[in-house]
């Protein structure tokens, strides 16, 4: 499994913006993604809300390449609770 | 032909064309009354409790106690309830697009907000106006929707 280790400013607990999400998503995973196997996406335990702008960002561009019905064949989370790996999961599935 | 012949024929030719305008009418006003009253369902299921209740209450309840002690459970029942708002709207995605879109980006809005007053910064005040706004907004267009 492809381990992907998002790091994040530690001050900040809730990530939110889709413009944020997506810079994320540019910056620290697009190049490692692995398009053949599984990603886990691990957000760190000091972010504890994250909100669904972010979300919608940080997938724009998975989304357009593989269908939300597919994601559990490529992405996992990884986060500070099973509330908010379900919450990620839950939204980039809607 | 007589005068009154051609009369009768003009009249008889008017009448026609009456019935059919109050036919035409008719069904126009009853395709309305229909939509007016599937309108009145969506408001009374989907959003009467929710804005008039539930979104006031939690948004007094986050931002009053948001002041002082972060809470988290207070801002989790918010997103929920945002979250639960979201999937309840999802069939007017079917019934009007347009409206669904915009209520479906004030939600999204509301909630990004909510997280970025969690974060405590020095913006507190207005994200907390921001806030206010965006729900003011949804109410507004919930509402000519609805009217």
């Amino acid at each position: 499994m492809n381990r992907i280790e998002l790091k994040l400013n530690q001050s900040i607990s809730g990530l939110a913006g889709n413009d944020y999400g997506y810079e994320v998503y540019l910056n620290q995973v697009k190049e490692k993604f692995d398009w053949d196997g599984i990603n886990v996406i691990v957000f760190p335990n000091y972010v504890e809300r994250v909100a669904i702008s972010f979300i919608q960002g940080f997938c724009r561009e998975i989304l357009n390449k593989i269908s939300k019905s597919e994601i559990d064949k490529y992405i996992k989370i990884e986060s500070s609770s099973e509330y908010l790996t379900n919450k990620i999961l839950e939204n980039i599935k809607f | 032909m007589t005068l009154y012949e051609t009369l009768s024929i003009i009249f008889m030719g008017l009448a026609f064309v009456s019935s059919v305008v109050s036919l035409i009418i008719s069904i126009v006003s009853a395709s309305k009354v229909r939509t007016i009253n599937q309108r009145s369902k969506f408001y009374d299921d989907i959003f009467k409790e929710r804005i008039l209740i539930k979104l006031p209450n939690l948004y007094n309840e986050y931002v009053e106690k948001e002041i002082n002690i972060p809470n988290l459970a207070v801002e989790r029942e918010f997103e929920e309830f945002l979250a639960n708002f979201r999937r309840e709207i999802i069939a007017l995605k079917f019934i009007d697009q347009k409206f669904y879109k915009k209520i479906d980006d004030y939600i999204i809005s509301i909630e990004d907000t909510v997280v970025r007053i969690s974060n405590h910064s020095n913006e507190f005040v207005e994200l907390k106006q921001k806030l206010y706004n965006n729900i003011t907004s949804m109410y507004k267009v919930i509402n000519k929707y609805f009217r």
